[in-house]
């Protein structure tokens, strides 16, 4: 997909509507599951999640003759994370809120759920024990390994969506990844590195 | 092609994988890096063996996305396109 670029030296975005519209059909609109998705993360709650996509992308059509076509997914997830900061002040955004009741409601966790043959065919670990042991991470670890290997985001739009440098991000998502690994150990699911 | 004890050996090579073993995992490394690291997976297998569990790790979280993404809303995706193909035409 080419990129559209409204022109830069458009000072006043209303001059050039028909270019902005284009450039928030192809740039914006591609993105609106992932930022339903993303703002659920933020929010937890479906009504809030909608307010805060829509006042996106109010902001996101405004500040088009902004925007250089460069990473769209990035610019739209900076904006929906200062929009979320801005919307609640009040009462502190969470991305993983109450998740013992979330990841046990959960099949598989604490039980034999799906476990079976076909993932031992697939050489998958138990759910349960991925679960078990996700839950058992600090907040800030069960996001990043959420928003990397659940969510698909780069490292750039994790960054993005989270306010924090990429470099971050890589550190986090190590500790977190270790701390995953340990826990599996433990359940026996994982012996020191070796399957 | 190294045999024996000498593919457990930790290598200063081995350091400089470990330190990038997430981000090759996650596809986020140039193609010219992500080569020399997959040759080196290849060949020591101590590597292969940390790189193979965190594969299973992530293979594994992936597996789950449907049940630990927030769940999807058709309804609420298409009042929020409707709104966004409003904004282009009200603005």
């Amino acid at each position: 997909m080419g990129r559209v670029v409204v022109d830069p030296g458009v000072a006043d975005p209303t001059v050039r509507s028909d270019q902005r519209d284009e450039a928030f059909r192809v740039h914006v609109l591609p993105e609106l599951q992932l930022l339903h998705a993303m703002a659920m993360r933020l929010t937890r709650d479906p009504h809030d999640a909608e307010d805060l996509v829509q006042d996106t992308l109010v902001r996101a059509y405004r500040a088009l003759h902004r925007f250089d076509g460069r990473y769209p997914r990035s610019w739209l997830l900076t904006i929906l994370r200062n929009t979320n900061i801005n919307r609640a002040r009040k009462k502190r955004p969470v991305l993983v809120h109450d998740e013992h009741a979330t990841f046990s409601r959960l099949p598989g966790h604490g039980s034999a759920g799906r476990e079976g043959a076909a993932e031992e065919a697939l050489n998958r670990i138990p759910d349960g024990a991925v679960l078990g042991a996700l839950a058992d991470l600090t907040e800030d670890h069960r996001t990043i390994v959420l928003l990397v290997d659940v969510d698909g985001l780069a490292y750039r739009e994790a960054a993005d969506l989270l306010g924090i440098p990429v470099g971050t991000v890589m550190s986090r998502l190590h500790r977190a990844r270790s701390a995953l690994r340990t826990g599996l150990e433990q359940r026996g699911h994982l012996r020191g590195g070796t399957t | 092609m190294m045999t024996g004890w000498m593919q457990r050996l930790f290598r200063p090579e081995c350091h400089r994988v470990q330190q990038v073993m997430d981000a090759w995992l996650d596809g986020e490394l140039p193609v010219d890096q992500a080569h020399r690291v997959a040759a080196h997976l290849a060949d020591c297998e101590r590597c292969g063996i940390e790189a193979d569990t965190y594969r299973r790790v992530k293979a594994s979280l992936a597996a789950l996305a449907p049940d630990l993404r927030p769940p999807a809303d058709p309804d609420a995706l298409d009042r929020l396109r409707r709104f966004a193909e409003d904004l282009t035409t009200s603005e």
